[in-house]
């Protein structure tokens, strides 16, 4: 777990109202909270952080997926639980 | 699911929501007044993008906040965006507009 005592959340969502619902949610139920709408710029914080856990939205300019890829591909990184979060729910968007 | 905004015009609709995000409404409910205008806007320049990615966030964070209809709205301005169907996306704005203006808040 992350120096701090609460677990440390990385949370990626283009959409403001969702990033900041979450970050609410998460910070009042016990977790510090690192939030960002720039899918690039969360490998970085990624990186630097080392969250205990990754929330990634779906559908982003930077596509979740790719986030989770480049995540996976970084010896910094891999090792971190990625979520995906995502209102996509056809058959045809699962992974 | 959406009501029958014909029948119900003029009549006040409760949202029941956490008392918990009470800080984050008035710019939750703020931002979907810059999303209408933001659409009507997009069709205005034949942009079905916008409408499109406005209504799939709407989609995906009406009912976290509570208002289960903005979802439902959300749902169908993106479909009709994907369709490039001009008078649809108009028609479940109007409705957005009418629900926003008349919805009242009640913190539980």
């Amino acid at each position: 777990m992350n120096s701090s005592s609460k677990p440390l959340m990385l949370c990626i969502d283009d959409d403001e109202d969702t990033l900041n619902l979450i970050e609410l949610l998460l910070s009042n139920g016990g977790y510090n909270m690192i939030t960002t709408d720039d899918g690039d710029k969360a490998i970085e914080i990624a990186i630097k952080s080392k969250p205990d856990l990754i929330l990634v939205d779906v559908m982003m300019p930077v596509n979740g997926y790719d986030v989770c890829h480049r995540l996976r591909s970084n010896n910094e990184t891999a090792h971190i639980p990625i979520i995906f979060t995502t209102t996509l729910s056809t058959r045809f968007t699962h992974i | 699911m959406i009501e029958d905004s014909d029948t119900e015009q003029d009549e006040m609709i409760i949202a029941r929501v956490d008392v918990e995000l009470k800080e984050l409404i008035a710019g939750f409910l703020e931002n979907r007044h810059k999303d209408i205008q933001s659409i009507l806007k997009a069709l205005d320049q034949d942009d079905y993008e916008t409408p499109r990615i406005l209504g799939h966030s709407m989609k995906g964070s009406g009912a976290g906040y509570g208002f289960d209809p903005i979802t439902d709205i959300g749902r169908f301005i993106e479909e009709a965006a994907k369709n490039r169907n001009p008078e649809e996306i108009r028609k479940w704005v109007g409705e957005l507009l009418n629900y926003i203006s008349r919805v009242k808040v009640v913190y539980e």
